[in-house]
């Protein structure tokens, strides 16, 4: 081994997880240690190692987007839990109530031979002479019920309900507060609607032809065009006398599994007041921060 | 039951969020992006993470999900060529640790931006030092020799950057 090839092997070596097992290792590790120059250089390669190692550890992670996953996230998360569990529970109670084996235990054989009598011995009223669909008929029965219970019981948590449909706007209502929460400078500072207009359609992005009658007497602060999954997604920021207003809108078209009405309709969601509306073209989604909430 | 899982996700965001948004914003360059990206990688994790049956794979699963949405978003989703553990440029410049230890965190991450995509992935995961080689070379879906390679190239690149950063100006007649 030269002492290239040595530096080779070397410099892709981390100094937490020197892999002395390896051979390559151990022999470039030998070389260093009897060559002075190539000793010096490894010296040199670790401490450039740790020092650029130290930089990126230096790099703060927002907090307030940290709380805003926290809170989004769990949400969903405890949803899509209690879904599969409400399911899973409930067809299980259907079984257990029933007194039948799971279905994924072997087939019962009925020898085809038996009398009438040991037929109706067995189980079923009339097991042994049963097709398979009249067999299978008892389990469809206990997932129908399942799934209506499954429903009921969503219906009675509609929180939860959105994370079992394709719905979108709450996951995208999540995003929204955090990307507001990490406190991201805007893109550009239009306070001329026309101007932001121009620059959402340069961007391809979703352009309000005006501004609606919510938000329409507000002053104009900026905007920026973000994506959400393949999204294009414009936000217009605004200010009134209590404080900044953050208006997403969304192409209608993007969101064909979330029904919003056209008059507005307001929910809080943690220290946010959020505002849903639609027209024909698009979505909208204000967003203030509630000030008598604490962040 | 739900408390737990609502706390598993807490401890989830918690332990990782810090490394994932690194890694984002090594990647991405800009905070923007990199919020956006951990954001994603945390939802889709909400979504989908109750199929993950081993759990000794959530922190890979998660670093992998990030850098395939960052992959997506900038429309790059193609392999690139696994390379041989050849003899690379160690030829570079020397850049003495006490440079590095001028810059700060986003200087660094500039300097890591001015590589290409394929060696700023490795590299970043290799100094954030989350993940084990085995665990880059998943979530970078690319075998472990290509790992060590672009590491090498990638590292030569860095110090050239690095270099032109502190050379110094011609002077002016």
């Amino acid at each position: 081994m030269t002492a290239e090839e040595a530096k080779t092997i070397l410099s892709t070596c981390r100094v937490d997880q020197l892999d002395t097992d390896n051979p390559d290792v151990r022999a470039a590790l030998d070389l260093a240690a009897a060559n002075p120059e190539l000793a010096a250089w490894w010296e040199a390669e670790q401490a450039f190692d740790r020092a650029f190692a130290r930089k990126l550890s230096t790099i703060d992670a927002p907090r307030p987007l940290q709380e805003a996953i926290l809170r989004g996230g769990a949400t969903i998360f405890a949803a899509r839990q209690l879904i599969t569990e409400t399911n899973t529970d409930a067809v299980h109670e259907e079984l257990v109530e029933k007194n039948t084996s799971s279905p994924l235990d072997a087939p019962k054989v009925v020898p085809f031979y038996q009398s009438k009598d040991e037929i109706a011995a067995l189980a079923g009223p009339s097991a042994g002479s049963r097709r398979t669909w009249t067999r299978v008929l008892p389990w469809s029965l206990a997932a129908s019920v399942a799934l209506g219970l499954l429903g009921v019981s969503l219906f009675f948590q509609p929180d939860k309900l959105t994370a079992d449909t394709d719905a979108q706007l709450p996951a995208f209502t999540q995003f929204a507060e955090g990307l507001v929460a990490s406190g991201q400078p805007l893109e550009k500072n239009s306070q001329q609607l026309a101007e932001m207009q121009a620059y959402f359609a340069s961007r391809q992005a979703p352009d309000p032809a005006a501004l609606p009658d919510k938000v329409s007497a507000d002053q104009l602060v900026g905007e920026s065009v973000r994506t959400w999954k393949q999204d294009t997604i414009s936000l217009v920021r605004l200010k009134d006398p209590t404080g900044t207003l953050d208006l997403f809108v969304l192409n209608r078209a993007d969101f064909p599994h979330d029904h919003v009405a056209a008059a507005p309709t307001d929910t809080q969601n943690g220290p946010y007041t959020v505002t849903t509306w639609a027209d024909d073209k698009d979505i909208f989604l204000l967003l203030r921060k509630n000030a008598a909430v604490a962040p | 039951m739900t408390g737990n899982e609502t706390l598993n996700f807490k401890q989830l965001v918690d332990v990782h969020y810090t490394s994932l948004y690194r890694f984002a914003y090594s990647l991405a360059g800009n905070e923007h992006e990199a919020g956006d990206l951990t954001q994603h990688t945390y939802f889709i994790y909400a979504n989908k993470g109750s199929t993950i049956r081993d759990t000794s794979k959530i922190k890979s699963w998660l670093f992998t999900t990030l850098y395939r949405e960052f992959l997506r978003l900038r429309r790059l989703d193609k392999r690139v060529q696994a390379q041989d553990h050849e003899m690379l440029e160690t030829l570079t410049p020397p850049v003495a640790s006490d440079v590095v230890a001028t810059l700060d965190g986003a200087s660094a991450v500039a300097a890591l931006g001015q590589l290409d995509e394929s060696y700023r992935a490795p590299l970043a995961l290799f100094y954030l030092q989350d993940l084990s080689y085995k665990e880059i070379a998943e979530t970078l879906d690319i075998p472990l020799g290509t790992v060590m390679s672009r590491l090498a190239r990638g590292k030569a690149h860095l110090k050239k950057v690095l270099a032109e950063r502190v050379r110094p100006l011609p002077s002016t007649p």
